[in-house]
């Protein structure tokens, strides 16, 4: 009751712990759902050891709450709605930029480079972009807005700005960090045998968040750490695989199975719920994944 | 500080709202667009025909609850992943889960389910599927059981595909 009390008093004023800012395209009751989650994972009693060779993968030489948070933070800045609109709120800053990206890093600036191999590429980043993806018949469960639009900008050599929980922000890297809710979140991403509001089913919606701000890693052709396509099983033929060892999966994965370890109030049904997800998640490595330089890039507006 | 309070007040009478609100209450979309509707008919969790405790499950009812369980796993390998997000998790895997927790909390609840949950997870783990990461979740709780029950682990010698083994070495252990 009082965690509910702290969580709802918490969206008055909209914040939370990793510092995310909802736009008012995100319904109350969603934000209320995601804020608890943050509680959540605040509250998580990480285990010692386990699988701690994971923790590299989000640049912690071990698991802990405050790692967790801020690797979010630093990557994810804003959640927007479904309802969000693009042709509201996407502007153009500049036209005709030839893109010559550089890298954060605190060794200095480096160059880019930016060929995309055929093999790889997202085709969600793709054709999300500056379309209108509500028509779609895919229940999209997250998406990783900013990144999305910058590739698009990208290539059509623009650079948009968007506005958003009252900002207007130049979208001049993947790391902008705007992350937007899809119907699948809540629809289509819970074990039906648990509460939504429980840890389990938080564990669940957290690990699509750590997903997602995984997308704002990445440079030259792997900006956006896109998918790669499925060579066999269920999802061949799809971009849904991954070819990075610290990709999108590999990072969900990662902070899932420290859930996994840390739920002491998971029931059997739950956590062989979380393993099937795990599973699931751990099926989408490619054999010949790769660890791959995580540092994002950056256009100059 | 009116200001304060006022949110505060707020705050506490959306609490309310949301404590008494069961979960499902939150912000859903139609759920699921009426070309899916022959699909997901297939899909939906059905309520169980055996009890979720199995203090009253007997043999015939786990044997049930193994049908049932096959049944999804094939529903979820031939379902297409066009009907869902493909980047997310399958919608076809969460009746799936539902089912594996149930033979889960069965086999902790009733000791003598286990060679019957021993033989369903060898048949799940090495049966003719494209659907790794569920029979990797069967291999896993093959070895888990044969080991707690004292039974000659022979999960290694099994013939499966180096991907399900590959998945298995990606998850955690099972607890108890």
């Amino acid at each position: 009751m009082w965690k509910w009390i702290a969580v709802v008093l918490g969206c008055v004023g909209c914040s939370n712990q990793v510092g995310i800012a909802y736009d008012s395209s995100v319904p109350p009751d969603q934000q209320a759902y995601l804020q608890n989650d943050l509680v959540q994972l605040n509250s998580l009693s990480l285990p010692s050891n386990p699988n701690s060779g994971d923790s590299a993968l989000l640049d912690m030489s071990s698991f802990s709450v405050s790692g967790l948070n801020s690797y979010i933070s630093a990557r994810t800045k804003y959640i927007i709605g479904e309802n969000f609109d693009t042709n509201d709120n996407v502007g153009t800053i500049a036209n005709g930029i030839s893109y010559t990206p550089t890298l954060f890093s605190e060794l200095g600036f480096a160059s880019v480079q930016n060929t995309i191999p055929n093999n790889r590429r997202s085709a969600k980043l793709s054709d999300a972009g500056l379309s209108d993806s509500s028509s779609s018949s895919v229940e999209t469960v997250m998406l990783n807005y900013g990144a999305s639009i910058y590739l698009t900008g990208k290539q059509n050599s623009v650079i948009y700005s968007i506005q958003v929980a009252g900002n207007t922000i130049t979208d001049n890297t993947p790391r902008v960090g705007i992350v937007q809710i899809g119907p699948g979140l809540f629809d289509n991403n819970e074990l039906s045998n648990s509460p939504p509001n429980s840890l389990a089913n938080s564990c669940l919606r957290l690990q699509t968040l750590f997903h997602e701000s995984t997308h704002t890693n990445g440079n030259g052709a792997n900006a956006g750490f896109p998918h790669a396509m499925c060579n066999s099983g269920p999802y061949s033929g799809y971009y849904a695989c991954e070819g990075n060892l610290n990709g999108p999966y590999a990072i969900g994965r990662a902070f899932l199975t420290q859930c996994y370890y840390a739920c002491s109030t998971c029931s059997p049904d739950e956590l062989e719920g979380i393993t099937t997800y795990l599973a699931d998640l751990a099926s989408r490595m490619l054999p010949g994944a790769q660890w791959s330089d995580d540092r994002p890039e950056m256009e100059s507006p | 500080m009116k200001y304060f309070y006022l949110a505060a007040f707020c705050g506490v009478f959306l609490a309310l709202i949301f404590e008494f609100v069961p979960g499902p209450a939150v912000s859903r979309r139609s759920p699921i667009s009426p070309q899916f509707a022959e699909t997901t008919e297939h899909l939906e969790v059905t309520a169980p025909t055996v009890p979720v405790h199995s203090d009253d499950m007997d043999h015939s009812q786990f044997s049930a609850l193994e049908t049932d369980a096959f049944e999804k796993i094939e529903r979820a390998e031939h379902a297409d992943p066009a009907l869902n997000d493909p980047e997310g998790p399958p919608r076809t895997l969460f009746p799936v889960t539902a089912v594996l927790g149930r033979i889960a909390v069965a086999l902790r609840e009733n000791p003598a389910l286990v060679p019957e949950g021993i033989a369903f997870y060898r048949r799940c783990a090495t049966q003719d599927s494209d659907l790794f990461s569920v029979r990797a979740v069967c291999l896993r709780d093959l070895k888990y059981w044969e080991n707690r029950s004292g039974a000659a682990d022979d999960s290694d010698s099994l013939n499966v595909p180096p991907d399900v083994s590959r998945i298995v070495g990606l998850l955690p252990a099972a607890r108890d």
